[in-house]
This record gives C-alpha cells, structure tokens and sequence, in this order.
C-alpha cells in the first residue's frame, strides 16, 4: 500500500512553553487506513492531527524537530489554503466551522474556493449531502440546524472536496447514538469501497472500533502504544467492567433518605414565542440524590434546571430549593448553596490565572483572603489541576477547563450541584473522569442532578432516573429498577437496549464474537442513504477488516 | 419590481441620494417631504413597513433628547422664557425638529439599505468594485455569526450568575462587565481562530477568483435608476456651488 | 507594508468580523447603563467604544480594524439600534487608523504607549461624534466640545488601562 503521511516528529515546542507538547513520536499512514487515536486529558490528539493538516507551524506557531510529509511533501513547503488536495479536517464545534448562512452554500464553500464550475459544484453538493444524509436540505438556514445535523453538513462539506486523507477530531460528539452508528457505519464503507484514508481523535470506544484497523494510545504527548483494535477493546471492556462493579454497588445500597432538598410543585414554563419549556412539572429532590434527568434534545431538561437555580421564573407552579420558596431576595443565597455546571465551561472562564478563577465565587462573597486561598488549593486539588495554578485557563485542554469549572463551583461548598450535560464536547475518558469526580462527591454526601443525554452515563452513576418526554416527566425511577422500564423509555427515543452494556454480556464471550453483537447495536432498518457504489453490509466490513 | 430584484447598486445610489438631502436640507418642509419619500419607496416595493418599528421608539427618545437639550441650550433667536438661570430661545424649537428629522432620515435610509438584499448580493456588490473576495465574502460571515454571539453573551451572563454574579442594580451591573465580557471575548477569539482554519483547509483565498452560486447582472432599468440619481445629486450640488464661484469671481 | 500595521491572513480576517460584532455587544450593553446613568454624555459607550478600536488593532492589526469597525456601524444601522451609528462609520474608521500609526512608532509594552495610542484614538473618535452633534442635532459647538472633551478624557484613560490589561491576558492565554 502507498504511503500517505509520514509523521517524524522528535519533539514539538509550543511558544513559552518549555514542555514538548509531542515527542518521539514516528510512524506512517498508508493508504486504505483507519487510525483511531484514543488517551488521556492533555495527551497531544488533537495537536498530533493539526501537524498533519498543516495547521501546525502554518496557523498555530510552534517549533518543530522533525518532518511531516504527505504524499511526498513536506508540510512546511506547503501553503495552508493548497491542504485542501490533500487532507479534509473536521473539527469539533460543527457550528464554528459552518461559514454560510444556507445548507447549500456552505457544502459548497470549498468547492467555490477551488473554483469548480458551477454544474459541477451542484451535482457534488447533491452527492454529498445525500451521503450524510441530509437531502433536501440545501435552502435550510444553518442557524437552524441541530448540533447533529450541523456536525453532517460540515462533514458534507470536507467530503465534497474529495481529499485521499479525511482527519476527524471526535467527529460524533454531538450526535445520538443512531447517529453515531450511522456515520461510523458511512465512514467506514468510504474507507472500504474508496480506500479512503481516515485518522480519527475517538470520542467513544463502541462503534468506530468495527472500522478501525490500528489504535494509537497516546500519553503526555508521545504515542504510548500502538494495539490492534481486538486488543484495545478487550482492554477496555475489562477496565469499564471494574468501574460498573464499583458504581452497581452504588446504586443498590444507596438507601434514600427523606430529606427534601429541592421541590418543584406543578411548575411549567413557557418561552417567549410560546413554545413550551416544561409542562406540569412534579418533583422532589432527596437529599443524597444522584439523580439524572434523561431526555431528548428539547424535552425540556435544560429548562427544568434553569427553573431549579432561577434562571427562568415559572409562569405557574412553585419551586422550593432549601424548603425556601425561589424569590429574587433569596435567589444569591440558594445560589451559594446549589452549584451549577455548564455544558460549556469556557462561558465562565474571565480571569487570568487558574487560582483567580476558581476563587471567584468566594471572592464576590467577601471572604477572608487566606480562607480564599486555602479553599481554592483544596478544590484544585480535588479536580487534580493544582499544579496548574498559576496558568492562564486557556491554556488548559478543554477537559481540564471543564475541571475547572467544577472547581470553581466547589469553592461554594454547595449542596446541590446540577450538572447540564457535563461530558458534551469531551471524549470517553475525560467525560468519566469529570463523571468519576461528581460520583466522588456524590459520595461525600452532595446532592447531584445530572442532565443527560448519555444513557450510559446515567445508567451507570445515578440511583434515580427521571425521563422527560416533550416537557413533561413520563418516568421517575430507581436506576435499580430501570429493567422494569426499558419498554417504556425506548418508546420515548431512549433506547437503553442499544448501549454497550456488559451486564447482559458474559466477559468471556466477547474475544469470540462479532463486535456488532457484543455492542449490541442493531442494523439500521432503512436503506443506506449514500450513493458512493458499495452496499456492503456491516458484516462483511467486519470481514474486510480483520 | 420588487426592491429586491434591483441591483444592489441602484439601492447604494438611492442610499448616497438620501443621506445627500438629509445633510444638505435645511427646512423642515425640505426634510419632511425626503423623508416620506424614503418610506414611500420602502412601502411601495414591499408593501410593508413593519421592519421599521423598531426605530420608533429610539427616534422617539433621541427626538426627546434633542428637544431637551435645545431648550437648554440653545441661544438663537429670541428670548422667549426665562426662569433663573434657564432660558428658552424661539429657534429651539425649530432647530430641534430638523435635527429629529435629519436623524430620522439617515437612521431610515440606513436601515433601508442594509436590509434590502441578501448577504451574498452585498458581497457580490463589493467583488464588483474590486474589492478581493477574501474580504467581500466577510459580509456573510457576519450575518451567520450575529444571532450566534448574542445567544453566546446571554448563556454566559446565565453561566455569571449561577456562581454568584449579582445583575439587579446598575452598580451591579457595571460592575458585572468585566466578568461577562472577558469569556465572552476569550470564546469569540476561540471561534475567529477556529473558523479560519476550517476556512483556509477548505481552501479560502487559494487563488484570486471564486466560483460563486450568484452573479449580478445590472439591467437596463438599473442603469437607468442609478444615472438618473447621480444627475440628481451633481445638479443640486452644481446649484449650490456655482453661485458661490461666481460670486468670488 | 510594515509588519507592525498591516496583516491580512484569514485569522485576521474572520476574527476582525466575530470581534466587531461582540464590540457591537458590548456597546448595546454599556448603552443602556449610559441612557440611565448619563444620557448626553455616554462616558461608558464611548470608552467601550475606544477599548474596542484600540484591541481589534492589537489584535489583528489593519485592515482587522478598519473592517470590525464598520461590522459595528452597519449592523447598528441594520439593527435600528443607534441613530448616532453612521456617524460612528467614520469614527470607527478613522479612530481605528489613528491608532495603527501611533501603535506602529511604541513597541506598546508601557502603559504610557496605550495611553498616547489611546489618546490618539479618543480625540478622533469624539471629533467625528462631535461634528455629528453639531451637524445633525444643531447642537452649540462649545456644549458639543465639551462634552467630547469630556467623553475622550475619560476613554482616553480607562480605556487605555483596560486594552493593556486585557491584551496581556489574551497574550497569556495563547488563543491569539
């Protein structure tokens, strides 16, 4: 097979850093290959891809020992804008790499770039948006579009260009679990039937590993081990065993106790242009809870958490946090005692050093300067970043800014911490990690609401489940229980049936079986929405890979 | 003819002729009479005027404003009130109405023109006046990226305040500029860094031309339009300047 | 073209347009504390609006600032927001390149240096607002002079202050 990219790098220096961020690192992508890069918070992945698009020394400054050459090059020689022959990139945030305002016109920025007549363009814009499944949309506005959809229009719009090398980073952090399995499933027939090369950063172990044919694990910025995806998986399954025993026994000897913390009494909302926000809402909060609220996206979990902490005001029912009813004049006080996590931690990030940051709540409180500091080194190093103290918190990889933020809230030493979807935008292992360190406090006798759209998640840390389906709540449930109720969720788009879930699977099947089984993902019923030749099925990729 | 099937250019010159009158008439009846002509215009191609209602209530307190401070200050024409150290003149009024509508018309015009076509046509407008396609499509970019941002700040505003942030008094909220602004700025350098890259990878600025979905194609009536305007605004300035001429010589 | 005025990569350019509409933000924020606090003066807009068009320049350079200025006007005008907005078109613009060439002379590591480039900036931009005033509003040119004096001394200051402190940061930060 031919040679693609040929990666030397002896060490990669970011400016006034004095730590490498990438090292010894060597190794060459042949065509057809189906890398999936996986490691630890801050380990290099993503910076490992920019040096392969280019990004890095031409966008991004830092001094490279070593050579990157693709398809003979050097990378160095070439200009940024004439990577597009070579390498298709797709980031994360699909909205920050959308540029036009309609479907169409932003499949075909590239294309225009490459100044391709205009038939062409059409018919190549058609081609693409059918294979990621989004026909019919070319006059939608791109404001208007999902996280999902907009993440496939952008995937639309790197594919049209028809470059050998297609780089991903976390390509499917922003879709549901059918839509993840529908794109790993389509790019893995690209990379069969069109010997597509793929590099990919992984968000989550399951599907992509049926594809893959080499896993780099990366660790403080070298490639740790290189293991064939068999090994990578089986590793895996014995490590997530460990941390399901551990949280089982949680969930069953959790015995709640009748301490309400929070109560929301027939309480619905509705938004400006009337759509309904929540709808009859009843609820109590115990104390010790970790409760997760499951749903759809736009069944209403956000707003229900906003009501919780008086972002929003409901326009009927009553909210009782710390048995106070939620007025304006209590509003700071139950603020200090109930902590709220963003999906985005980057929303509160304003000072200059990690320290000040996380000292901000106590500081507007008026605290005594040495309670602020001693506060602030115990909830560094609780998160683990109090090495970090003294650096800006935007140098901090984006799984250690949502440590951050976590601290910054535990400096309040809250009761209640409500957690809205805390592991979007993170791989795997930083979204356990964030995940592990809620469980901890969780533990030390905190109140945890968790809001979520990964079953996995709150299968496997909650003891209390409550599913919302369009703003009202169907189902509040011991997770012990949720057996019972599998049936139910499923009818309402929360199929717990389709996790990767290994209490149902005996461990020593699994070197046996085909990973699609293991997985326990079904075949999509609808036919294949792409139009690139093949049809083969799951399968036989299996077969062709391994 | 809807006002949107006429070229970007022709609305430009009809832009350039507006802002002309409202700076260069004096009277009220002069300013009036451009100003209901401007919406005239706006009513007749679009048969709607309900866009505009946002300016209303800002012209109304600028107007308010304006009034305010005339009556203060103003010391034209003669005395009329006194009471203390407050004095009113007889040309505050007037002076105050051609102010509001000299405002008027320019806040008009202005909105006229920059909502009446598509981002791409704007941009297509300026690839027509030379301006290199890296910058004439920025016009898009930021049209895609308003709603985007503003949505942006209130989530971070929200994010402030859970940890604490207090936004009820205007001490407040002076106060809570800093500490909103700052993540918001961090974001939006994140975003700027991030969408160029996603840019210059699928290509932007490879070569000087650019294969575009559009084009513009002025018509004769445009051609028309725009002539005519432009002899409109020489003429006047012609009747203005030349007796000036003559007079030194 | 010198280095330390000009730069027209694509980073510039994108992050000239996002920076001008958060610019804009910002001063549809501090105009409303302004129309309670001080209507006539807008002490708070208008160092806001100096901040801005000095931190774009150090930012992005030209012609970053020229464009996030007029991002700024435009989508004031389109909005309907601000009637003073075509005005600000030129003082955006002029301010903008005002700074550029008293920036290029100062290495801008003093605090000095942004307070001079400041200075620079606020007494343009308060020029351009006050011919407006007096212009368009008929207002008295020493009611006028005054109160861009005043607006200018006050930006000239704490707006010089805050874009050296909160360039640094972004410095530090390493986003840029």
């Amino acid at each position: 097979m031919k040679t693609i990219v040929n990666v030397k790098i002896e060490k990669l220096v970011f400016p006034q850093e004095e730590k490498p961020a990438l090292k010894n690192i060597d190794f060459e992508i042949k065509q057809g290959d189906f890398i999936v890069i996986t490691g630890g918070v801050a380990s290099g992945k993503s910076i490992l891809l920019h040096t392969i698009t280019g990004a890095i020394p031409h966008y991004h400054e830092a001094e490279l020992t070593g050579q990157v050459t693709i398809l003979g090059q050097d990378i160095k020689d070439m200009r940024l804008n004439r990577m597009s022959d070579y390498v298709g990139y797709m980031m994360q945030e699909p909205h920050n790499q959308i540029i036009s305002l309609e479907v169409y016109e932003d499949v075909a920025f590239g294309l225009g770039n490459l100044e391709i007549p205009l038939h062409q363009i059409d018919q190549t814009v058609k081609r693409a948006l059918e294979f990621v499944g989004l026909t019919g949309y070319e006059s939608r506005q791109t404001a208007s579009l999902s996280g999902g959809q907009a993440q496939r229009v952008v995937l639309a719009g790197v594919l049209a260009l028809n470059a050998p090398l297609l780089i991903l980073d976390q390509p499917t952090a922003e879709l549901d679990p059918q839509g993840r399995y529908e794109l790993y499933q389509r790019l893995g027939q690209l990379n069969i039937t069109q010997k597509l090369t793929i590099v990919l950063v992984m968000d989550r172990i399951e599907e992509v590993l049926n594809y893959a044919n080499r896993v780099f694990y990366m660790r403080d910025g070298e490639i740790g081990k290189e293991c064939s995806p068999e090994d990578y998986y089986k590793e895996q399954i014995e490590h997530r065993l460990g941390r399901l025993n551990y949280n089982t026994s949680f969930n069953s000897t959790n015995d709640m106790s009748k301490d309400i913390i929070a109560e929301m009494t027939k309480v619905s909302y509705e938004y400006n242009n009337d759509l309904p926000g929540c709808e009859d809402i009843n609820f109590n909060i115990y104390q010790g809870d970790f409760l997760a609220i499951i749903g759809l996206n736009g069944s209403g979990k956000s707003t229900l958490a906003k009501l919780l902490i008086g972002l929003l005001k409901p326009s009927k029912g009553e909210i009782k946090v710390f048995n106070q009813t939620l007025t304006t004049e209590n509003l700071t006080k139950t603020r200090t005692q109930a902590g709220f996590l963003f999906q985005n931690p980057d929303y509160q990030i304003f000072a200059s050093t990690v320290a000040e940051e996380v000292g901000f709540s106590l500081k507007l409180r008026g605290e005594q300067p040495e309670v602020i500091e001693q506060t602030i080194d115990e909830c560094l190093h609780f998160v683990g970043l109090l090495d970090y103290k003294e650096m800006h918190p935007h140098r901090l990889s984006r799984g250690q800014r949502q440590l951050l933020a976590l601290a910054s809230i535990l400096v309040s030493d809250p009761e209640l911490i409500i957690a809205d979807e805390p592991t979007s935008g993170l791989d795997e292992t930083q979204g356990y990690m964030i995940m592990d360190k809620l469980f901890e406090l969780s533990q030390q006798g905190k109140t945890i609401l968790l809001i979520t759209h990964d079953l996995n998640m709150a299968k496997d840390y909650s003891n209390r489940l409550v599913a919302l389906h369009n703003h009202r709540i169907q189902l509040d449930i011991l997770t012990r229980d949720l057996d019972q109720h599998l049936d139910t969720l499923k009818a309402m788009g929360l199929n717990f049936y389709n996790l990767m879930s290994f209490n149902r699977e005996t461990p020593t099947s699994t070197s046996n079986t085909p990973y699609s089984a293991t997985l326990g993902v079904e075949s999509p019923t609808e036919a294949p929405m792409f139009n690139f030749s093949s049809t083969s099925s799951l399968k036989e990729v299996n077969d062709g890979t391994f | 003819m809807e006002l949107s099937k006429l070229d970007p250019r022709t609305k430009l010159a009809w832009y350039a002729l507006m802002i002309y009158f409202s700076l260069s008439s004096g009277t009220a009846v002069q300013l009036g009479l451009v100003l209901v002509v401007g919406i005239m215009a706006s009513f007749i191609l679009t048969r709607s005027l309900k866009q505009y209602k946002v300016m209303i209530m800002i012209l109304l307190l600028l107007g308010l404003q304006i009034l305010i401070v005339q009556l203060i200050f103003c010391r034209e024409g003669v005395l009329l009130y006194q009471w203390g150290i407050l004095k009113i003149y007889s040309e505050a009024l007037p002076l105050a109405i051609t102010g509001i509508l000299k405002a008027s018309i320019i806040v008009f015009a202005s909105m006229q023109f920059f909502t009446s076509a598509s981002p791409q046509e704007f941009t297509l407008m300026l690839m027509k006046f030379k301006v290199p396609y890296r910058f004439a499509m920025l016009v898009g970019l930021g049209v895609r990226f308003l709603p985007l941002l503003k949505a942006e700040y209130v989530s971070i505003i929200d994010s402030q305040c859970t940890r604490g942030l207090k936004m009820e008094t205007i001490r407040d909220k002076i106060k809570a500029i800093i500490p909103t602004f700052m993540p918001f700025l961090y974001r939006s350098v994140r975003r700027a860094t991030e969408t160029a890259l996603a840019m210059e990878l699928r290509g932007y600025g490879r070569s000087k031309a650019r294969t575009f979905s559009s084009a513009l194609a002025i018509k004769h009536y445009d051609i028309a339009l725009i002539s005519a305007m432009l002899l409109v605004i020489i003429l006047s300035l012609a009747s203005k300047i030349l007796p000036l001429i003559y007079s030194i010589i | 073209m010198n280095e330390k005025v000009f730069r027209t990569d694509t980073k510039a350019l994108v992050g000239s347009v996002i920076i001008g509409i958060v610019m804009l933000i910002m001063m549809q924020v501090t105009g409303r504390i302004d129309a309670i606090l001080d209507p006539t003066l807008l002490l708070l807009n208008g160092t806001c609006w100096a901040f801005f068009t000095g931190l774009i320049v150090l930012m992005y350079r030209q012609p970053a600032g020229i464009i996030a200025g007029v991002v700024e006007a435009v989508v004031a005008m389109a909005t309907g927001y601000s009637p003073l907005a075509f005005f600000f078109l030129f003082a955006n613009v002029l301010g903008s390149i005002v700074y550029s060439l008293i920036a290029r002379k100062f290495s801008m590591e003093k605090l000095s240096h942004h307070i001079i480039a400041m200075l620079g900036t606020a007494v343009t931009g308060n020029l351009c607002v006050m011919v407006g005033l007096i212009y368009v509003f008929h207002l008295d040119w020493k009611i006028a002079l005054l109160s861009s004096s005043l607006t200018a001394f006050v930006g000239t200051i704490v707006a010089g202050i805050l874009t050296k402190s909160v360039y640094g940061a972004l410095q530090k930060s390493s986003l840029l």
